[in-house]
């Protein structure tokens, strides 16, 4: 199946064929529902996030997603975002960690003929995200770790000839944290303040503001926080 | 130059499989290097580029591999895991790319000397393929080609799909017991997501239609729950449990 869909994948001619080979593909492996959503944007590509892009879930359970604004709510996004592997919706680990609204969203994807789910995450270079989610419309698939891995090459594969499709724009400079900068973020991720990062460090407060200023206007945000989430989403944090 | 498919025995289906068997990270180490030799790759490394905190493990390179034990010393011991120009070009890459070894991308004399180290293993231009993973992590497969008969696109995706296979299997014979699930109300997540955003509380307060009371009372709660000391530490902390939608 991998095999194959390499050699299809790289010879199409528009986005829209490369999805109808890889619903194909998928579909061999017992997968006929599949949806494909670009969790970040992907400004090299010129390409914003949307959920969606890419689908043949059913219609109805579109309108009734999108109307009852589950986008925030779905557990299986918030998954693919924390994801290191492909994943199944019915996790038993994963599922602990459900609100009642998020577990709702998985019944009721499964009464709309969304059975058998799976997530599968997709990284690009600069923190760029996207997912993949595929399920089956008879549930009598079995979900063994060879399926998944395959549906995960599959996914992978997608995601490579995809962005082949798309000219890049120049590539944006890598965002390298100074020594200090990291520190900073790094002490704030612990829960100190300013001040205490200043005495750890040895530093005055105001060498503190200044790192602050600065990790603000290179990473575009308002306060340490976000900061801490940027960093991490760039690749330039590791916590 | 045969332009047939290298045969059902190097088929990345096959492959799969047998990495998906294999039961410690250097078996299925071994088993993608049998793979790759097969398909005209002769030596191959395994890196971890920045530190995997969820493996509980600290940036290396050559946690695995097939290159010269002397020649990965002294790689590591000029710290060429930081100099080298290699390392920029995997940032950027989406999928297998091709690193020059001539000089020409390399601007100071650490650059130059980490790709002479390079041509003292690699005849032809190396192929490096980004392996990524939740919360930035960043590791690498290095591979040397054995002919110069370049590597087409189906190549390289060949080459990425193996490499990410790989990495899957390591991650997963890694990958320390799940944290004891922490369970987060919808409440407190939406307070988080936005937080995380840079938002203050009075944004919040008007973005869940709510008073910033209300907001702060949640902001408490996650401080509670996830057993820290600033709303920037619940952030990271929910970041490393896996908690948080960016």
């Amino acid at each position: 199946v991998i095999d194959r869909f390499i050699e299809v994948s790289l010879s199409c001619k528009s986005r829209d064929e490369l999805f109808t080979r890889f619903r194909e593909a998928m579909n061999e492996l017992g997968f006929d529902r599949v949806i494909v959503s670009l969790m970040t944007d992907h400004t090299r590509f010129g390409l914003n996030a949307r959920h969606g892009i890419f689908g043949n879930y059913p219609e109805d359970w579109m309108r009734h997603y999108v109307a009852s604004g589950y986008e925030e709510q779905d557990p299986v996004r918030q998954w693919v975002v924390t994801a290191d592997r492909p994943f199944t919706w019915r996790d038993p680990v994963r599922a602990r960690t459900l609100s009642r609204v998020q577990q709702d969203v998985l019944a009721q994807a499964e009464d709309a003929g969304l059975k058998d789910g799976v997530g599968i995450p997709l990284r690009g270079a600069h923190g760029a995200l996207a997912g993949i989610g595929a399920a089956s419309s008879s549930g009598q698939l079995e979900l063994t770790a060879p399926t998944l891995s395959r549906a995960n090459l599959l996914a992978q594969q997608f995601y490579v000839a995809y962005l082949l499709q798309h000219a890049t724009r120049p590539a944006l400079e890598p965002v390298i944290l100074s020594v200090h900068e990291r520190e900073v973020l790094k002490w704030t991720a612990e829960g100190k303040s300013k001040r205490e990062i200043a005495d750890i460090l040895g530093v005055s407060r105001h060498t503190v503001d200044y790192h602050c200023r600065r990790l603000f206007e290179r990473l575009d945000v308002p306060n340490v926080t976000a900061a801490l989430m940027r960093a991490v989403q760039l690749g330039a944090l590791q916590l | 130059v045969s332009d047939q498919p290298r045969g059902a025995a190097t088929s990345i289906d096959g492959v799969v499989e047998r990495i998906s068997g294999a039961g410690s990270p250097a078996a299925a180490f071994a088993l993608l290097a049998d793979a790759l030799r097969a398909r005209g790759l002769d030596q191959v490394c395994f890196s971890l580029v920045t530190d995997h905190t969820a493996l509980g493990q600290r940036r290396q390179f050559a946690l695995l591999g097939t290159l010269p034990g002397e020649w990965v010393e002294r790689y590591r011991a000029a710290g060429l895991l930081q100099l080298d120009p290699l390392w920029r070009r995997l940032y950027e890459a989406d999928h297998a790319v091709e690193h020059p070894l001539s000089a020409g991308g390399a601007a100071t004399a650490a650059e130059r000397g980490a790709l002479a180290a390079w041509r003292e293993v690699a005849v032809h231009d190396l192929l490096v393929v980004p392996l990524r993973s939740s919360g930035g992590a960043l590791a690498a497969l290095v591979a040397t080609r054995r002919d110069d008969v370049g590597c087409d696109a189906r190549e390289l995706s060949a080459l990425t799909l193996l490499a990410l296979h790989f990495y899957e299997r390591y991650v997963e014979l890694c990958a320390a017991p799940p944290p004891e699930g922490i369970t987060l109300s919808d409440a407190e997540r939406h307070v988080l997501t936005w937080s995380a955003r840079g938002k203050t509380k009075k944004e919040i307060a008007i973005v869940l239609g709510t008073s910033p009371h209300t907001v702060d009372y949640y902001q408490r709660k996650l401080l509670k729950k996830l057993e820290v000391s600033s709303v920037a530490a619940a952030v990271a902390r929910a970041i490393a449990l896996r908690l948080l939608l960016q």
